[in-house]
């Protein structure tokens, strides 16, 4: 306990309080109806880009291994949590409350998630390079054509639910904070931690972090079960806020999206993702509201353009060119 | 005589390519023992292999008398196996501190890391002052430190290094070789030095053994080996 206040303490946290202050004020200013709902739905998809990114980050920015069909576990979640709640959808139009539900789905979703990502990874992880991504990606499409397979009265593998209630939209707002939250003290604790440092040994030279005693293949599924369980997370609250699970929640764009997100901001840092899902949400906001057949094409070139000039991107950057702040920007 | 390590007809390789062919060698209880050989004869093959980061195709691996040949690496880290390998192989992007740290965090030495800690920084003075800089902007020499340094925190019984004094200017080497004997008098480490600098080697080991080709093919005490004329000839070119 000691050692995680520790943790929660150290300069580089700072960033981290301070985004959960500023988001969390807006939630309250949102709730007493200062701001619009369609302002604050921009800071709810903020929160969910840095949440995905980050959840990928722990296994792909920290731990070196991208994770390609990441977004399986986002499908997860969602889906499990959108099947509890159209299974209970009468009892929930009788007066149940639509949240104790919802934490059931969502907890079967992260359960499932973190028990296939532990089975998947101590097959592949013990292989290196490629093998996992790929194996990823696979992983994706079967779940995806599994899930296909359901019919819930809708269409192949989706599902609607309703959980109208008063306020619906202001609660949500605090559904998506708190998972934001522990997204990111999960993620940052994990980057802090001597597990963390485990991860950075792997990342950086798996052969020189074995023969200092890092259990390699152990920390590597550790790490992957943990960022299957914050994709999850997300994948859940996504589904509660859009009352439906459609297959396009499995679709690997999304994993294209967090991948994107971890490059631009910035590999190996916990910052990284968040200053990714930032540049990364404004100018998907901007391309598509103004340039919308442009969008992905500006996307892409902006990647092209971070990779051949920024390696290390945006956090890289200012960790290298900026020292003094470097005990903020871990 | 007691002995840490034993190899015995110590056989591996790469994917179909074998390396090793039964290589037999003992690393004295105190002493510090010298393989040397040319490149590619199968040096850091058997540090890795001892380690168990290549797998042995074939032949026995003993710890203090113990059958650790199927140990996995981080298992063997926590008997007091260490290995300093080749190149320094450190993490440009963690800082001096975070290396040791990380590496305190071993079960094995998680008790005692602050004293390992205060005992690495008195032995690198260099070190405690660059604490907090990243390893990539090290120099040379200072990087060879902190993989010796990384390796003493993880508190090791043996301890293996695989050419320390490679890409160091001589004056460099002097240092690392002055290192070395202090592990061995003062730490009470049992050394086995893989080197290509027969010179430095001969000088503060006590035993060697001569790989050519994956096989032992000399061994001796340091004197025996400095007046073997196959030895003066082909390595220390007298």
């Amino acid at each position: 306990m000691t050692e995680i206040t520790k943790y929660l303490t150290k300069p580089s946290s700072y960033i981290m309080w301070i985004l959960i202050v500023i988001f969390g004020i807006i939630g309250v200013q949102y709730y007493a109806g200062y701001i619009s709902a369609s302002t604050a739905a921009i800071f709810m998809d903020l929160m969910k880009f840095i949440g995905i990114a980050l959840s990928l980050a722990v296994i792909m920015s920290y731990t070196g291994y991208v994770s390609f069909g990441h977004v399986v576990f986002f499908g997860i979640g969602g889906f499990f949590t959108a099947y509890e709640l159209s299974k209970y959808s009468q009892q929930i139009l009788q007066g149940a409350n639509p949240y104790t539900i919802f934490l059931t789905g969502m907890l079967i979703g992260v359960g499932l998630s973190v028990l296939l990502a532990a089975t998947v990874g101590a097959a592949v992880l013990r292989l290196r390079g490629a093998f996992f991504a790929i194996a990823t990606i696979g992983l994706d499409y079967v779940i995806l054509y599994l899930e296909m397979t359901y019919r819930g009265g809708a269409g192949g593998g989706e599902i609607y639910f309703n959980v109208t209630r008063p306020k619906f939209l202001e609660e949500t707002y605090f559904v998506f904070f708190i998972a934001f939250v522990i997204t990111l003290i999960v993620a940052y604790i994990v980057k802090v931690s001597k597990f963390g440092y485990g991860l950075a040994a792997i990342r950086e030279d798996e052969d020189a972090a074995e023969v200092i005693g890092v259990d390699t293949v152990r920390y590597k599924i550790y790490a992957f079960m943990i960022a299957a369980g914050l994709a999850a997370i997300w994948g859940s609250v996504y589904s509660w806020r859009q009352f439906n699970f459609t297959p396009e929640n499995f679709s690997l764009g999304i994993s294209v999206d967090m991948i994107v997100m971890n490059v631009i901001g910035g590999l190996g840092t916990f910052i990284g993702p968040i200053i990714g899902a930032f540049i990364y949400y404004i100018i998907y906001r901007l391309t598509n509201t103004y340039l919308p057949q442009l969008a992905y094409i500006i996307l892409g070139i902006i990647v092209v353009a971070v990779v051949s000039f920024l390696p290390e991107g945006v956090a890289g950057l200012i960790r290298s060119k900026f020292p003094n702040l470097r005990k903020y920007v871990e | 005589m007691t002995h840490v390590l034993e190899l015995e007809k110590l056989e591996s390789g790469y994917g179909e390519t074998q390396v090793l062919f039964g290589v037999n060698l003992k690393a004295r209880k105190g002493q510090i023992t010298a393989l040397l050989g040319s490149n590619g004869a199968g040096k850091s093959t058997t540090l890795w292999t001892i380690m168990g980061v290549v797998k042995p195709w074939g032949g026995k691996i003993l710890f203090n008398g113990e059958d650790v040949t199927e140990l996995p690496p981080h298992k063997k880290v926590n008997i007091g196996m260490t290995l300093v390998p080749e190149g320094r192989r450190l993490w440009p992007q963690l800082t001096v501190e975070e290396h040791l740290v990380m590496a305190a965090s071993i079960p094995r030495s998680r008790e005692k890391a602050d004293e390992i800690l205060e005992m690495v920084y008195q032995l690198f003075p260099r070190l405690k002052e660059r604490r907090n800089q990243l390893a990539g902007t090290l120099s040379g020499g200072e990087q060879q430190m902190l993989a010796i340094a990384r390796g003493l925190m993880l508190n090791p019984v043996l301890f293996m290094l695989d050419e320390p004094s490679l890409g160091l200017a001589p004056k460099l080497v002097q240092e690392i070789a002055e290192t070395i004997s202090k592990l061995r008098d003062e730490w009470k480490l049992t050394v086995l030095l893989v080197e290509q600098n027969i010179h430095m080697s001969m000088q503060i080991a006590d035993y060697a053994y001569i790989i050519e080709n994956g096989r032992i093919v000399l061994e001796g005490t340091v004197d025996e080996l400095k007046e073997n004329p196959m030895v003066k000839k082909a390595y220390l070119g007298l």
